[in-house]
């Protein structure tokens, strides 16, 4: 269903008021602003003011149409010329193209529309614009440290303190985040108690525009492990 | 012991890894895996990531036995 709108030109304009002054009851209506055949259009009804409802636009262009009078029939073709009038007879067959208003006379809003990029067809990222490794990781032990420094394990708080401290690295990356970069944040903190413990990782990944951050922070109670993988997005 | 944890753990996330790759699908992959003996120490992990939600993820896995505790963590995200 597209839902383009279709500007009509000043002569158009001047051609469709003048046919309407002819074939209504001698009453001339200017028609004000574009007309589209699946939009309402905006009619700035100078002698009737007597109007149904008040449609709100939810497009992507709300600058388009600020307010609406007599929703009803300014959803029409252009060939529906008795409802052109002040409009006792409701037909419904010029309603169902455009479905901004149900059987019920309720309005129904048109979801708002997405803005589509264009593709960029960049494969690789910019001079300059690498993720900086060595950055994040003096950011991941600076805020280890402030974080955890003096934290003693507790069972029963950690696990909040675990969740908090990588949505707090995350957030630190994401401002040393070139463009065009997804980010991992994994922390493992762990209580000391003489037991042994291994980490390991391994990625499949691009060699040469991916990394990944790691540092340790250890103090008299627990220890801290955190890493930050950096991944090109095409 | 201690000297085959080494090997266990680069032994999984391999195995994982490869596993992972054989599966043919345009996505780039981490895996972790954590192994800890069982002393009666506590132990949490914690991820956050910063991706498109429709088409990353992740999942982790959690194994046990007498002597120790293993977690495996994989994401995974398009190309």
């Amino acid at each position: 269903m597209t839902t383009k709108q279709l500007p009509l030109s000043q002569e158009a304009l001047a051609q469709f008021n003048q046919a309407l002054a002819v074939e209504s009851d001698g009453v001339l209506r200017t028609r004000a602003g574009s007309i589209s055949t699946r939009r309402s259009s905006q009619s700035v009804d100078l002698h009737h003011p007597k109007h149904l409802l008040h449609l709100k636009s939810v497009e992507g262009s709300l600058s388009v149409i600020p307010s609406r009078r007599s929703s009803v029939f300014s959803n029409l073709t252009l060939t529906r010329k008795e409802s052109l009038s002040l409009g006792k007879r409701l037909s419904l067959g010029p309603w169902m193209h455009c479905g901004r208003v149900s059987f019920s006379g309720l309005p129904l809003y048109q979801p708002v529309q997405e803005t589509q990029f264009e593709n960029t067809y960049k494969t690789h990222p910019d001079e300059g614009f690498r993720f900086d490794a060595c950055k994040v990781q003096r950011l991941l032990e600076a805020t280890l440290a402030g974080f955890l420094s003096d934290t003693r394990y507790n069972p029963v708080t950690c696990g909040q303190v675990t969740q908090n401290l990588s949505d707090l690295i995350r957030s630190k990356a994401k401002d040393l985040n070139p463009p065009r970069y997804k980010l991992v944040c994994h922390v493992i903190l762990g209580q000391l108690n003489n037991q042994g413990l291994r980490v390991a990782s391994r990625c499949l990944w691009d060699l040469d525009k991916d990394n990944v951050a790691i540092a340790t922070f250890q103090n008299a109670s627990l220890f801290a492990v955190a890493m930050v993988h950096g991944f090109y997005c095409e | 012991m201690h000297s085959r944890v080494n090997q266990w753990t680069s032994n999984v996330v391999e195995q994982c890894l490869s596993q992972l790759a054989k599966l043919g699908k345009p996505f780039k992959y981490i895996v972790t895996c954590v192994i800890m003996q069982k002393n009666g120490a506590g132990l949490q992990t914690a991820s956050s990531c910063f991706w498109d939600n429709s088409t990353d993820g992740s999942c982790t896995v959690r194994w046990e036995n007498k002597s120790m505790y293993c977690i495996v963590s994989v994401f995974g995200l398009a190309l």
